[in-house]
């Protein structure tokens, strides 16, 4: 209950895969997309379930603890402290390669700037000196070059791809 | 499994990697490259590429000349780090004068009278006009980067007379430094006035708060040493507070973790680092740590006879202090030889190793970056 004693306003969310998610409304204001939708339907009634047709209800959970602990940072005062940090790095620690690209795919479509950042450069970190079929691998990217090409790209910066590792 | 990664989430990524992980992903596919080659990626790369540790750009020239390697200080794996050879332009035996946000400043070795930028990352390079009588004249330069214009400037501070140090031929005639500046863009060089300074030049460089510093040598038998500084905005030489009252003489200037550095040698092989935690208030420089002893792997013999010929064989410094690292350890330089990472926290030593590292190298701090260079 919020100090005026009204009831604390809850989000409805649909996911892709058909989940229904109530979210506190600080933590779904945090997507900008769902922002946006109340901002250009302003009677929408206060059980509105907004879709969300482009994710699916596992990453949108990582989603909403992540934002719900930074909304809790923001209003103690601690955004940018050591806590944060600290959060972010146990948040991120058991994620795989795989959960990781679900959420930043979820979090650039829900269009989430905090989120965006931390997951980008998470992802960064893990493709700093990794080779390039590595890279592929990560993305699922297909290699679209021909071989002419690739070997005058490879000539153009060949002293880049000595030594990177091998997995 | 991601069939499609949107355009603006692959940018992101992009400009957040170090340069030569960044150049790699060219080759990832035909997307990637073209990413790499929009010039909004460069820009945004640009703008984040001090959030990444620097990297190392080895300068050596011995036994073969104008040899540039690049290393990548990127934290948490050095095992497999591996250090690559850049490929030279076609340039007169040269020194680094500095590096500064992407670009390295580099001086005809010989004839001294030629100055260079060149960005290392892309091979691009300019030669800069010949200043006035540079040739005949000792000069001692600085160049760095400002951000609230994105202009580059050059500095270089000609000493009309040299002090020895034991005999001056008066000590009523001030000294006098002419200084003269470029700014990367433009045609020529401005005099802009003299200083009765003689800075002395060292490898590297000391940008901090808008401002190249340098040491300087006494004026007169006595006189104190000082620290000086060049505002890149104002253009004017400011003098800045010592850690308390330490002769400079023993004391190498290094920028840790964004505040101006001081490396006080008490011999040859144990240094104090003060740190000044308010930028122009003396009272602010604090001791912060000791580095003891250490005698990195391999060095416990002295370098061959042939390389003591070599511009970059030293004796008196036996270590220098690079740079602080994301990860709170110091990076250390013994001799030209072998590069060690300080952790300051628990007084421990670890020995760098990197295949493919050259014998010999004098190492510069750089953020590499694919800035362009405009003339």
């Amino acid at each position: 209950m919020s100090k005026l004693g009204q009831a604390k306003r809850i989000i409805f969310l649909k996911t892709a895969d058909g989940q229904l998610f109530e979210v506190d409304e600080p933590v779904a204001m945090e997507f900008e997309i769902v922002k946006s939708f109340f901002d250009e339907n302003e009677d929408a009634a206060d059980d509105t379930v907004v879709p969300l047709p482009n994710v699916s209800a596992e990453p949108l959970a990582g989603i909403i603890e992540f934002c719900k602990a930074h909304v809790e940072f923001r209003a103690n005062g601690a955004a940018g402290k050591d806590e944060v940090k600290k959060f972010n790095a146990e948040y991120i620690k058991e994620k795989s390669n795989e959960q990781l690209k679900e959420l930043i795919l979820a979090a650039n479509y829900l269009n989430i700037k905090e989120m965006l950042d931390f997951l980008t450069e998470t992802i960064a970190n893990r493709l700093k000196n990794k080779s390039v079929e590595y890279v592929r691998a990560f993305f699922g990217i297909e290699n679209d070059f021909t071989p002419q090409e690739e070997e005058a790209v490879r000539k153009e910066y060949e002293w880049a791809f000595e030594g990177v590792d091998e997995d | 499994m991601i069939e499609y990664l949107p355009h603006e989430v692959a940018l992101c990524i992009l400009s957040r990697l170090p340069v030569t992980s960044l150049l790699q992903c060219k080759l990832v596919c035909r997307a990637w490259y073209n990413l790499t080659q929009n010039p909004d990626l460069v820009t945004l790369h640009f703008s984040r590429s001090g959030e990444n540790d620097p990297c190392l750009i080895l300068h050596c020239d011995y036994p073969i000349r104008n040899q540039l390697y690049s290393l990548e200080l990127s934290t948490g794996n050095e095992e497999n780090q591996r250090v690559n050879k850049i490929r030279v332009p076609m340039l007169p035996e040269f020194n680094v004068v500095g590096s500064s946000k992407g670009l390295l400043c580099l001086r005809d070795s010989l004839t001294k009278d030629s100055l260079y930028i060149y960005n290392p990352f892309t091979g691009g390079y300019v030669k800069l006009p010949k200043p006035m009588r540079l040739s005949n004249q000792d000069a001692v330069f600085g160049f760095g980067f400002r951000p609230e214009t994105k202009e580059y400037k050059m500095v270089m501070i000609c000493c009309y007379q040299i002090p020895s140090g034991f005999h001056f031929s008066s000590e009523i005639i001030p000294p006098k430094s002419q200084v003269h500046i470029f700014t990367l863009g433009c045609l020529s060089w401005r005099h802009v006035g003299n200083i009765p300074y003689y800075p002395l030049q060292r490898p590297g460089q000391v940008l901090i708060n808008g401002r190249l510093h340098w040491r300087t040598q006494p004026q007169k038998r006595r006189s104190p040493r000082l620290l000086i500084s060049f505002d890149l905005a104002d253009e004017q030489f400011r003098v800045v507070p010592k850690p308390g009252d330490l002769d400079t003489y023993k004391l190498s200037l290094v920028v840790l973790g964004g505040f101006l550095s001081a490396a006080v040698h008490r011999n040859h092989r144990q240094c104090d680092i003060w740190v000044m935690k308010a930028y122009d208030v003396k009272e602010s420089w604090t001791k912060q740590f000791s580095i003891g002893i250490h005698v990195p792997r391999g060095l416990e013999q002295d370098v061959a006879q042939s390389f003591r010929a070599s511009k970059f064989y030293r004796n008196r410094s036996s270590f220098q202090v690079l740079c602080l690292l994301k990860n709170g350890d110091l990076l250390l330089d013994y001799k030209c030889r072998a590069l060690v990472s300080y952790n300051p926290r628990n007084d421990t030593f670890k020995d760098l190793s990197f295949h493919g590292i050259p014998n010999w190298f004098e190492p510069f701090v750089h953020e590499g970056n694919l800035t362009l260079i405009n003339m």
